[in-house]
């Protein structure tokens, strides 16, 4: 079975009369893409549009032959849907394996034996094979966002939808659930709602980049990285650019006009996510 | 265990055991998987005790998980419906007769399911909740069943409870259709409304009534047939209500509020 792909056409929703994603037109391709965006431009609602969580208000989004807009087609889709979501609380007093063994009855899998088998597994995934019998409230936050990854893998869903899923973790954690994510993106439409943007860049074939609830860039990380040539630079005097990043003590990195002691550098993804962010702000 | 395991990775006594058909080498990955078949047997947990009663009574395989993981069904909630239920067993009045001394009890009772409901399933009360939306799971379906799973807990304390009040003939038990009454209207209400936010109006209407009733007339006239009357049409009233909008509630309660 091919990957589906996404198709959103005048997508537009609001919260209390204020409109907070609008999307003309995007297509998210199979394999995995990365959506990225400054706090509150409208990453984790599209999300939750796409996971059929939120209401379509305005608009379609379309999934291979299904239309999210009309009911029975949402439950099919539902079938092939894999969602984690951003927020990590989770029910404090369940075990791991009971918390996987009721998500995968809520996405019918049965029998028990069966489900039992896919919670060893997505547990052994995300290296969380020894903690099927500890309470949710006794993992770390970073334990849990790889218990919120492994639900959404149960039953090998077509589509995975992850809301930050590096959130909390340490680098070695991070690069773990990147592999996770790497090791299934072939078969599968994966779409990752994250900042960490050099991160996953590596394993993505599709970046999007929110700005204000709208879809400002879509591309190849390539292409996105190729945004900032010419306009990375790495110098000695501490700039006043709040988003130019230190590089080491004395060295920072930023996307701007040149600065006096500037020397050119090649321009990462994050370099060119921070251009196309400063882009459409100014215009 | 670990004589299995090792029997499954060492392969080179796989051709003296089971002769030269086993001489092929096996994959890695089909290695693992049958280690994790092994591991699912000799590992699975075994069912609790719950989980075996429901199983006994009938209930689908599937539906197993979501009654147990009911937020409500906790220990901590079994302990408040109790001290609850304790408490008005103990405000039985010495004085009067019949319904007069239960009538506490009477007015209080069916606030503890429709507590429980409000507990059992939403947006702010359940962890999972996103997830259940998410799921193919019917949202009403879940909803429906962690409801009647808190009804039927709590019903039962408080029936047990009920054969314990000083005085009151049949009418200790006139507490149970008020309470279906409160609680149906409660999830009717649930299409534009939390259910946790929906049942404080009802609750506080509830306990209105009986005090406008019992100061106005007797709790007799509170408690009796009119009364249970009405409770039963409520309650009807309220679940066609509720089935009519059944395919609204896929995006959870309260989603009205937000179309």
């Amino acid at each position: 079975m091919t990957a589906p792909t996404v198709t959103i056409t005048d997508l537009r929703h609001a919260f209390g009369g204020t409109e907070v994603l609008a999307i003309d037109r995007l297509v998210l391709p199979s394999g995995t893409t990365a959506i990225l965006g400054p706090n509150g431009s409208g990453k984790t609602t599209l999300v939750r549009l796409l996971a059929t969580v939120l209401e379509i208000q305005q608009g379609s989004v379309q999934v291979g032959a299904l239309d999210l807009t009309q009911t029975p087609h949402r439950t099919e889709f539902r079938r092939q849907l894999g969602f984690a979501m951003q927020d990590e609380r989770l029910p404090a007093r369940m075990r791991v394996g009971e918390f996987c063994n009721y998500v995968a009855a809520l996405n019918e899998i049965g029998p028990r034996r069966r489900r039992l088998r896919w919670t060893n597994y997505v547990l052994a995934e995300v290296g969380l094979s020894d903690s099927r019998g500890t309470r949710i409230q006794d993992l770390s936050g970073g334990m849990r966002r790889r218990v919120l990854l492994a639900q959404a893998m149960l039953g090998d869903p077509q589509v995975l939808l992850l809301d930050e899923p590096l959130v909390s973790l340490d680098a070695a954690h991070r690069a773990a659930i990147v592999r996770s994510i790497a090791a299934s993106a072939q078969h599968r439409t994966t779409v990752v709602a994250t900042h960490h943007a050099d991160e996953l860049a590596t394993i993505c074939r599709h970046v999007v980049v929110l700005v204000a609830g709208q879809a400002v860039f879509a591309g190849s990380p390539t292409e996105l990285a190729a945004v900032a040539k010419g306009r990375t630079f790495e110098t000695a005097t501490t700039p006043t650019d709040p988003a130019a990043r230190a590089m080491g003590p004395d060295r920072f990195r930023l996307v701007d006009d040149c600065p006096p002691d500037g020397v050119a550098v090649e321009p990462t993804v994050h370099d060119g996510y921070l251009a196309v962010v400063s882009d459409s702000l100014v215009r | 265990m670990h004589a299995v395991e090792a029997a499954l990775r060492d392969q080179a006594t796989l051709p003296m055991r089971f002769g030269p058909s086993a001489e092929r080498p096996i994959e890695p990955a089909r290695l693992d998987e049958n280690l994790l078949m092994v591991h699912t047997e000799l590992d699975a947990p075994t069912p609790s005790r719950l989980e075996r009663i429901l199983t006994r009574l009938g209930v689908p395989d599937t539906t197993i998980p979501l009654v147990t993981a009911t937020p409500a069904l906790r220990r901590s909630w079994f302990l408040a419906v109790l001290i609850a239920v304790l408490f008005a067993l103990s405000a039985a009045s010495n004085e009067g007769a019949g319904v007069d001394r239960i009538a506490v009890f009477l007015t209080l009772a069916p606030l503890v399911p429709l507590a429980g409901v409000a507990l059992a399933f939403g947006r702010g009360v359940d962890p999972t909740h996103e997830l259940v939306v998410a799921a193919p799971q019917d949202t009403f379906r879940v909803f429906l069943v962690r409801a009647l799973t808190v009804m039927a807990a709590s019903s039962l304390i408080l029936l047990l409870a009920s054969l314990f009040l000083p005085a009151g003939g049949i009418f200790r038990f006139a507490w149970l259709l008020p309470a279906l009454a409160v609680t149906t209207a409660t999830m009717a209400a649930s299409r534009h409304l939390e259910p946790r936010r929906a049942a404080l109006p009802i609750a506080g209407a509830w306990i209105a009534l009986v005090l406008i009733v019992t100061q106005a007339a007797s709790a007799q006239a509170m408690f009796g047939p009119v009364l249970q009357l009405a409770a039963a049409a409520v309650t009807g009233i309220a679940a066609v209500a509720l089935w009519r909008q059944r395919t609204a509630l896929e995006f959870g309660p309260g989603s009205g509020s937000n179309a």
